[in-house]
């Protein structure tokens, strides 16, 4: 029993891990009371979730149907690709990354929009659409054509920026002239080693690394004329080898890797550095004083997400609804308000449209001042470079990956630790061994009974064992 | 005649017994080879496709990867470790609650941390060396994993030493042996079967875990799980899948070595 109860657990452990990434699809599955039912996969904390059941009632209004909206949540890209690819799921919409909507629709794995269906899609920031057409000139979508457009397959969402945020009482400005040099801690401030937090994340981290290299003069030759988009999209192995040395380096200064808990961390203050994202970095602002954002002068990311339909949407109707709902000014404001991120909704639709301004007074925020912050609304200009897929190279990244995050485990230290613990245990044993049998042999002289010095042993077996038959009889 | 029928009937209802007790075991094997079996393949057939193709590639791809392998080594050198030291705590935990009358209640304390979720209380756990200003690393992952399994440790122990007879201490008193005599020569070996199920429960779970390592060391310290893991969240099924299936393999060495052990002390439980 023992035997097969260890074995069923590691086999339910196995069985978990490949379950796990199933789960998401298993509270899709739900009965639902209502007449339809819509399954949205977004990140985590990136909706106001009154949104959701203003959205019920709204489609209850506008159709006389009853929907319920199936929300599910990812933590990275990867995860939602790992989840996306295996197909199977029925997700009527999902909010990735522009390069994960990239990898997306070359594996032909998302519908063409009919924009026509989403009124509200003319409030969209134009600059969006432009930009992300200009980067992903031309994509091969198997099976649709080989110069689709990226624009004709999303609905922006939000959008920022990737940059550090840090804490002002412990960061100085001669830590800030670093740039990137921040996250190693490059003007070696005493206070910042161990409390210095790096996104949990490949993708994000390359981007930081390689723009490291840059500030540091570090790079190839053959990488430094070119522009920031082109360098942080450059994957070879002899970048990946330098970026690979830069954040073994980095792992002495980290506190550790995070993708949830940095806000947290650093409005606790148990951090005072954190690779972050523009809307996490002003949600996190918001709540403690002591916090600031830049994007280092050298440039940085540009990123953009939006909503995208699986070819295995099977509400379209309503994820139409959905998407044309939240183009609208009023809730892109709202949302904005609950996530800290910036919308995909035109700021001067935005400043325009009374109910915005109304959620956005609401908030005790001054107009002026939230459509002029520059964290909030950074000019898209060179210097912001959009991430584009790895491609192949993604095995390689993750290889690196994993070198780097398990370089920081002392391997020797571990042996030295087994073998101190083996060894003591042995000298342990051999002393007690040894003070036993003085023992032994003292007392065996002491007792007049006992034939010889090893005789004891042997004679107390054999009585017990005469015991033993005496007790089968 | 009488005797006749009456074997007869009685043969029959040998016969339905038998039908009913493989019938009661029908959903288990149903939900055995959907659960258990099925996984098992998908993993087994994943690891040996490459691009679409049958391969050995996925193979080589591991073995050829220093990274995968020290991670590996660590994962079995962390497994030995918590091991260890839950047996050096756990035993004389074990040994001392079996003597005292009180011992029981002690136990139920002792697991009723296992009530609360392991995540939360490693959250916890996590907090309390920040907020004690310990820097999270190896040790503290060590320590987590130590005070998350030390439980599966104790109860086994506890429940076979307290379960062995006085009477061979008592006897082996009466023949001369001073108490630590006593102890290695009946206590120690006696409990043989307790320490084996004890080292199971800990050793297995340990060199598979993930969320420990995660929590307590913010991510920067990987352990085969999170590698695991990290294959699989960035669609690498084949590697992830090999890997799972040395994870198994481990499993059943250490199983089958234990067994051995085992079979071998209870032939022959005292010395």
């Amino acid at each position: 029993m023992k035997k097969t109860g260890s074995i069923a657990l590691v086999l339910a452990m196995v069985c978990a891990m490949l379950a796990g990434v199933v789960l998401t699809a298993c509270t899709a599955t739900e009965e639902a009371a209502t007449d339809e039912q819509l399954i949205v996969y977004n990140w985590g904390d990136y909706i106001d979730e009154s949104i959701i059941d203003s959205f019920e009632e709204y489609y209850a209004e506008a159709t006389g149907k009853t929907i319920e909206v199936v929300y599910s949540m990812f933590d990275t890209n990867e995860i939602m690709l790992t989840n996306l690819e295996k197909g199977e799921e029925a997700i009527d919409l999902v909010c990735p990354s522009e390069y994960a909507i990239q990898r997306l629709m070359q594996k032909g794995l998302i519908k063409k929009l009919d924009k026509s269906k989403i009124a509200n899609d003319v409030n969209v920031d134009d600059m969006i659409y432009t930009k992300v057409d200009e980067v992903f000139t031309a994509i091969n979508v198997p099976g649709v054509g080989e110069t689709e457009k990226m624009s004709d397959y999303f609905v922006p969402y939000m959008w920022g920026t990737l940059g550090i945020l840090y804490n002002t009482d412990v960061v100085t400005e001669a830590d800030l002239a670093k740039g990137y040099g921040l996250l190693w801690n490059a003007a070696g401030n005493d206070k910042l080693n161990g409390k210095i937090l790096m996104k949990d994340s490949i993708r994000d981290a390359y981007v930081a690394a390689v723009l490291y290299l840059k500030e540091t003069g570090r790079l190839g030759s053959q990488y430094t004329s070119l522009s920031i988009e082109d360098l942080i999209n450059t994957i070879d192995d002899e970048l990946l080898s330098e970026v690979q040395e830069v954040l073994i380096e980095q792992g002495e200064v980290l506190s550790g890797y995070e993708v949830d808990f940095g806000k947290a961390d650093m409005t606790s203050g148990k951090a005072y550095v954190d690779l972050a994202w523009s809307g996490d970095a002003l949600w996190a602002m918001e709540d403690a004083d002591n916090l600031d954002y830049f994007v280092p002068e050298i440039g940085g990311n540009i990123w953009f997400d939006g909503w995208v339909m699986p070819k295995t949407a099977q509400n379209e109707a309503a994820a139409y609804m959905f998407l044309d709902y939240l183009c609208r000014p009023d809730v892109a404001m709202s949302n904005s308000m609950a996530i800290g991120y910036t919308s995909a909704v035109d700021k001067e639709v935005l400043r325009n449209d009374t109910d915005a301004i109304a959620i956005l007074t609401e908030n005790e925020y001054d107009a002026e001042e939230f459509f002029a912050d520059e964290i909030r609304y950074p000019e898209a200009t060179e210097k912001l470079g959009v991430m584009k897929d790895f491609g192949d190279m993604n095995e390689a990244a993750v290889t690196i990956w994993e070198n780097v995050k398990s370089s920081n485990q002392s391997l020797l230290w571990i042996l030295w630790v087994v073998l101190g613990v083996v060894g003591a245990a042995a000298i342990g044993v051999a002393i007690y061994f040894l003070v036993v049998k003085k023992k032994g042999s003292r007392r065996v002289v002491r007792k007049p009974v006992a034939k010889s010095d090893e005789g004891e042993d042997e004679s107390a077996e054999s009585e017990e064992d005469e015991a033993s038959e005496n007790d089968k009889e | 005649m009488k005797a006749k029928e009456f074997g007869k009937k009685l043969i029959g209802k040998v016969k339905h017994f038998r039908l009913t007790r493989s019938v009661f075991s029908y959903p288990y094997i149903i939900f055995m080879l959907i659960f258990v079996v099925t996984p098992l393949v998908i993993v087994l057939v994943n690891a040996f496709i490459y691009d679409g193709h049958f391969s050995f590639r996925n193979f080589g791809a591991f073995f050829t990867d220093s990274s995968s392998l020290s991670v590996l080594a660590t994962s079995l050198a962390v497994g030995v470790i918590t091991t260890v030291l839950c047996f050096v705590i756990g035993y004389p935990v074990a040994y001392i609650l079996s003597k005292w009358s009180s011992g029981s209640i002690i136990v139920v304390l002792i697991i009723l941390p296992m009530w609360v979720n392991f995540l939360i209380r490693t959250y916890a756990l996590q907090n309390i060396f920040e907020g004690i200003g310990i820097k999270l690393g190896m040790g503290t992952v060590i320590f987590g994993m130590v005070y998350n399994f030390i439980p599966y440790m104790i109860m086994p122990l506890h429940t076979t030493i307290t379960n062995i007879d006085k009477c061979y201490a008592e006897a082996a008193q009466d023949l001369g042996a001073n108490p630590v005599v006593t102890f290695l020569k009946t206590t120690l070996p006696l409990s043989v079967p307790g320490i084996i199920s004890g080292i199971t429960m800990v050793f297995i779970p340990t060199i598979s875990a993930f969320a420990i390592s995660e929590l307590l060391s913010k991510n920067s310290i990987m352990l085969f799980g999170d590698s695991i893991n990290l294959k699989f969240t960035n669609q690498l099924y084949g590697v992830g899948s090999v890997m799972s299936l040395i994870m198994l393999v481990l499993v059943l060495i250490s199983n089958f070595i234990i067994g051995k052990i085992n079979k071998g002390e209870a032939a022959r439980n005292l010395w």
